[in-house]
């Protein structure tokens, strides 16, 4: 697996490339800044995934979250995995919204987690979603006035907090060790009860179940 | 004389009341005097009581206008032509030099009337052409009178004078008895008196021409006047070509001619009335130019007030000259001519100048009212831009101020978050890299441990991430209001909903609605027990409105006796209504309003308004 390492912090980038080169990953680049030259970087190397911090340089506000947008529009085949200090899901929504496939985000403490970190990378070169478990577990915590999230049974719950995190059907099942059958009863369950349109790829689902969650 | 108010003390130059009192008696004597020549020849009541308004009308126009307009001729000038309008009434008197004199002067009262009409409003005549037709009134009279009067016999030519009178006289200065010579220099004399009248009808016209709005407001009665006096020329032309046709429509046309004659002086007070309503209307200009907001506007309202169309308002400008409102430099003297310049001084030299028609400074009450105005005009506008200043300058310190603890704050944040948030996760991304490589029969106390040490590092991290978003929330600068709410409402234990408009906002604005949310939903957590929160924030016109309300206990403090403490995360907030003390403050900081209605048992709603410009 190539990957090119965004980060502004020296230490952290150095970090990073470590724990990947453990895991076996070819990092390909590093850069310390989210702009045209990493995109231009990336157009050459055309890495399967870019490990992005959320906050660059020079405003240290959304230069990441730009950058992630322009890397997912200019190279198809490049998975992009956005690092973040805080639990934010405005910025991994506006992402998803623009470009369902291979997008994560994940908080920075994950990223300790060496196979946390591979695990997301692996899905988001996969084309898949990847959104941080502690995310989804707090959505999901948020108290609700009149929620349907009560109506919902634990092995239901278990399956919408799966979503939400951008997990395939597969992913899911093998899991949960449910059949694929049952799988997609839940799912249904789910999405009936919470009024959300059913028979989503799992890409567009996690920003249907993302949008639910934080409303 | 400028700058005084009529009412106080007179500037030299000025008629005495002893004076006017003395010229009234004058003219009171010298109207009963006439009249008792006038009665003694056999005059009518009815010729009695016109001779006498007409007269006493000229004399009593004359003294109003000499002690309104002291500097002025018109009033002496009218208070003239009411003694001279008796001097014919003389010729009724056996006193052959009286009589003498009096036939003499019997036209004088037309000389004077001409000189009025044209050095009216002035009092005084402006070009050369006015002075020689003025000069030439004065000399028919002296001149052509005399000759006349020396071949004048009452008794033999008693129908060429209004007074009919055989037994007057008799003419103590006749050295002549010849009736035919007396008929034709009577005829001529005449004719030099209508010829001088259309004179001076033409020089009025001309006056007229050239006159501006101002000047032909105030010039309207001398031309009512002169409709009249043209009125008995034509009259007396005709009378002189056809006397016996016109005899029997004399007795017809002789009340209306009478009451014309009564209608100038009193067209003249009238005028004079005018400009008393004038000077009320100066109560308007103030009412108005207080509404100006600009030099141009109260230009304007001048203008219309004064009824000068050409008027200029002249602004001190640096360099010591004045400017129009348009910034266009002023000439001294004024470039144009009748026009005349008054300065309006505020006690610290002549701030403005007003450039007007010169027909304006024949009321200098008038000017001096719209002078004042001006001078409380730029007063006004002194102390509004200091005002201004000083609230600007009032606001922007605690603006300045907060600018600089957010600053700070986000400068903390970001250290923290470079610095040891940053090492932190080095730490234990190193560490995670270790339990792997320990080997399999490690001791599992040291396995333990790793383990252990890994756990404080997470929590520590945890806590250092929460005391950063509590200084400064990252994804407020990051994303805006909007997503900060919602973040802010993701970690919040109590049901949170969230109606942000999307849209970014300055920094200063942004931090400030977030802080008071912040606080908001820290007071209905902690203190208020609520069971669930509505958050709303949305641009209203020029303003950035944000609310909270929950269905907690509410009762928050009364906010004036709560000392300030600002509070910026759920877990600092000291007590209910210090923190909203502290947001009171920091709302008003930022020139917006803070309101709280927390009735008991009821809730709590806060709503802050924020300037966005």
């Amino acid at each position: 697996m190539r990957v090119i390492v965004a980060e502004d912090s020296a230490l952290l980038r150095q970090g990073l490339v470590r724990l990947l080169e453990d895991c076996g990953v070819d990092v390909v680049g590093e850069s310390g800044e989210a702009d045209d030259a990493l995109l231009a970087l990336v157009e050459a190397e055309r890495p399967d995934a870019v490990l992005l911090d959320i906050r660059m340089p020079p405003t240290h506000t959304d230069e990441g979250v730009r950058a992630a947008e322009a890397i997912l529009a200019c190279c198809p085949g490049t998975g992009v995995l956005l690092l973040s200090q805080y639990v934010e899901t405005s910025a991994a929504v506006q992402v998803l919204a623009r470009s369902p496939r291979g997008f994560g985000y994940l908080l920075k403490d994950r990223v300790a987690d060496a196979d946390e970190l591979f695990d997301a990378l692996r899905r988001v070169v996969a084309g898949e979603s990847a959104v941080d478990p502690d995310i989804v577990t707090r959505l999901l915590r948020r108290r609700r006035v009149d929620s349907a999230l009560d109506g919902l049974t634990s092995r239901e719950h278990q399956v919408l907090a799966l979503m939400a995190e951008g997990r395939s059907n597969e992913a899911i099942s093998r899991r949960l060790q449910v059949s694929a059958k049952t799988l997609e009863t839940h799912i249904r369950s789910v999405f009936a009860k919470l009024g959300l349109e059913p028979d989503l790829a799992a890409n567009r689902r996690v920003l249907a179940v993302l949008t639910y969650l934080r409303a | 004389m400028y700058g005084k108010g009529p009412c106080e003390e007179r500037p030299p130059g000025t008629v005495g009341s002893r004076a006017l009192v003395g010229w009234g008696a004058v003219a009171f004597v010298a109207g009963l005097g006439g009249c008792w020549a006038y009665a003694r020849i056999g005059a009518e009541p009815v010729d009695l009581v016109r001779d006498l308004s007409v007269g006493w009308a000229f004399a009593a126009s004359g003294l109003v206008a000499w002690a309104r307009r002291p500097a002025n001729r018109t009033g002496p000038l009218l208070l003239a032509e009411g003694l001279a309008w008796f001097l014919g009434n003389l010729q009724g008197l056996p006193v052959p030099l009286l009589f003498a004199i009096s036939a003499w002067g019997e036209a004088l009262n037309m000389a004077v009337l001409a000189h009025l009409l044209l050095v009216f409003p002035d009092g005084r005549a402006s070009t050369a052409r006015e002075r020689r037709v003025i000069a030439a009134g004065y000399l028919l009279v002296a001149v052509g009178g005399l000759i006349r009067v020396l071949l004048y016999d009452p008794t033999a030519d008693s129908s060429t004078s209004y007074l009919s009178c055989p037994e007057c006289g008799p003419n103590a200065f006749l050295v002549l008895h010849d009736t035919d010579l007396f008929d034709a220099v009577d005829l001529v004399y005449r004719w030099a008196g209508v010829v001088l009248t259309v004179l001076v009808a033409m020089t009025m016209v001309r006056r007229w021409r050239t006159a501006s709005r101002a000047r032909r407001r105030v010039l309207l009665p001398s031309w009512v006047a002169v409709g009249l006096t043209l009125t008995f020329v034509g009259w007396e032309v005709l009378y002189l070509l056809m006397p016996e046709a016109l005899s029997s429509a004399d007795a017809v046309l002789t009340v209306p001619s009478d009451i014309s004659e009564v209608a100038v002086p009193v067209v003249f007070l009238v005028s004079l009335l005018r400009m008393r309503l004038r000077r009320a209307s100066v109560g308007d200009l103030l009412v108005t130019a207080g509404r100006a907001p600009t030099a141009r506007d109260l230009q304007e309202v001048l203008r219309q007030t004064l009824g000068d169309s050409s008027l200029v308002l002249g602004l001190r400008t640096g360099d010591g000259g004045y400017a129009d409102p348009d910034g266009r430099p002023l000439t001294a003297p004024p470039a144009r001519a009748g026009s005349s310049v008054t300065h309006v001084d505020t006690g610290q030299g002549a701030d403005a100048v007003l450039e007007h028609d010169s027909a304006l400074g024949e009321d200098p009450a008038l000017l001096a009212a719209a002078g004042a105005v001006v001078r409380m005009w730029l007063r006004d506008a002194r102390l509004r831009a200091q005002a201004d200043e000083r609230a600007d300058k009032a606001l922007m310190v605690p603006r300045r101020l907060l600018q600089a603890a957010y600053e700070e704050r986000r400068q903390l944040e970001r250290d923290l978050h470079d610095g040891a948030q940053t090492r932190l996760l080095y730490t234990l991304m190193t560490l995670r890299r270790l339990g792997p490589r320990l080997p399999s029969g490690a001791d599992p106390a040291l396995r333990r441990t790793v383990a252990e040490a890994e756990e404080s590092l997470r929590q520590a991290l945890e806590e250092l991430r929460d005391l950063a978003r509590g200084i400064h929330p990252a994804v407020l600068g990051q994303s805006g209001l909007g997503p900060a709410l919602t973040a802010l409402a993701e970690q919040c234990p109590v049901p949170v909903t969230v109606e942000a408009e999307p849209g970014r906002y300055q920094p200063l604005v942004e931090t400030t609605a977030y802080f008071v949310v912040c606080e908001a939903m820290a007071n209905a957590v902690k203190h208020a027990a609520a069971r669930c929160i509505e958050v709303r924030s949305r641009r209203i016109g020029t303003r950035l409105v944000v609310e909270v309300a929950d269905d907690g206990v509410g009762g928050v403090d009364d906010l004036s006796s709560a000392t300030s403490s600002s509070s910026s995360s759920f877990s600092s907030s000291s007590s209910s209504g210090s923190g909203l003390r502290g947001l009171a403050d920091r709302v008003s900081a930022v020139g917006g309003t803070l309101e709280v209605e927390s009735p008991r048992g009821k809730g709590t709603w806060i709503r802050a308004e924020l300037p966005c410009e």
